[in-house]
């Protein structure tokens, strides 16, 4: 499967890259605001994405409606630093399967996104 | 507007201790924060977030460069350079910030974070609420600086 990573921070897209350590995910690109994301999301069609939502230009959570309106069938990790729970909350009614809070684990994000891909 | 209380403060305190303990297993040492009444000179590298909604104010994370290499080199990053020390300490302040809101709720709205350099913050309004802590890692000390009202 194919994975775009989106943080608006160097440090945590290096992160979650070096970090994932599942077999069938392959990641296809990376990008550090909303609109950069679409765009990325467009050429490459990923079917996971990794998704921080406070960012610059577009954020997370407008970003994700958008994906979903042009594939509904994406798999989106919330990774975020926003740690209540109406967040989390608006998030998954946007789309969004699986929420993962900030600072993670190597454990915690190969969990999450196993969890993400496990059905397929 | 909500004023700040030592229960605030706790929740951030919490916060640095988490991230520390996350990234790499060791406890950072939190020392008692005092209440700031002079101009405050910053550390080589500060992450600051802007505040709205139910508090307002500031929050700055500052800390010096050797710490900031460490904390790349426990996450991982063998990147040596400006950019990413200034990246990290604003995912820092980022993380502390955002994760407060489990507490404080999804009202304590906070900024992309903006990072400033070898700063000193002038304590113009002395009717804000102004407190630092001091946050021991390794042999490495940083500060958490509050501006809420």
């Amino acid at each position: 499967m194919k994975l775009l990573v989106v943080d608006d921070s160097n440090v945590i897209r290096s992160q979650i890259k070096r970090s994932l350590a599942l077999n069938d995910v392959e990641i296809i690109g990376d990008a550090a605001n909303g609109i950069d994301a679409l765009n990325t999301f467009r050429s490459q069609q990923p079917e996971l994405v990794t998704m921080d939502l406070t960012m610059p230009e577009l954020d997370g959570l407008h970003c994700i409606e958008q994906i979903m309106a042009i594939n509904p069938k994406t798999r989106i990790l919330v990774i975020s630093a926003l740690a209540d729970k109406e967040t989390a909350i608006e998030a998954l009614k946007k789309g969004a399967q699986g929420f993962l809070c900030k600072p993670f684990s190597d454990t915690e994000l190969n969990e999450a996104l196993q969890e993400l891909v496990k059905d397929e | 507007m909500n004023e700040i209380d030592e229960h605030d403060l706790q929740v951030f305190i919490d916060g640095v201790l988490h991230y520390f303990t996350q990234i790499s297993n060791e406890t950072a040492e939190v020392r008692i924060p005092y209440l700031i009444k002079d101009d405050l000179i910053l550390d080589e590298y500060t992450g600051m977030i802007d505040i709205s909604g139910n508090h307002k104010g500031m929050i700055y994370y500052s800390a010096p460069r050797a710490m900031l290499r460490h904390i790349l080199l426990s996450l991982g990053e063998n990147g040596n350079d400006d950019e990413l020390y200034s990246d990290l300490i604003g995912e820092i302040a980022n993380i502390i910030s955002g994760n407060a809101r489990r507490k404080l709720g999804s009202d304590f709205n906070i900024s992309v974070p903006k990072v400033i350099r070898d700063e000193i913050i002038h304590m113009m309004d002395m009717k804000v609420h102004q407190f630092a802590i001091p946050i021991r890692w390794k042999v490495y000390t940083s500060s958490l600086i509050i501006r809420l009202h």
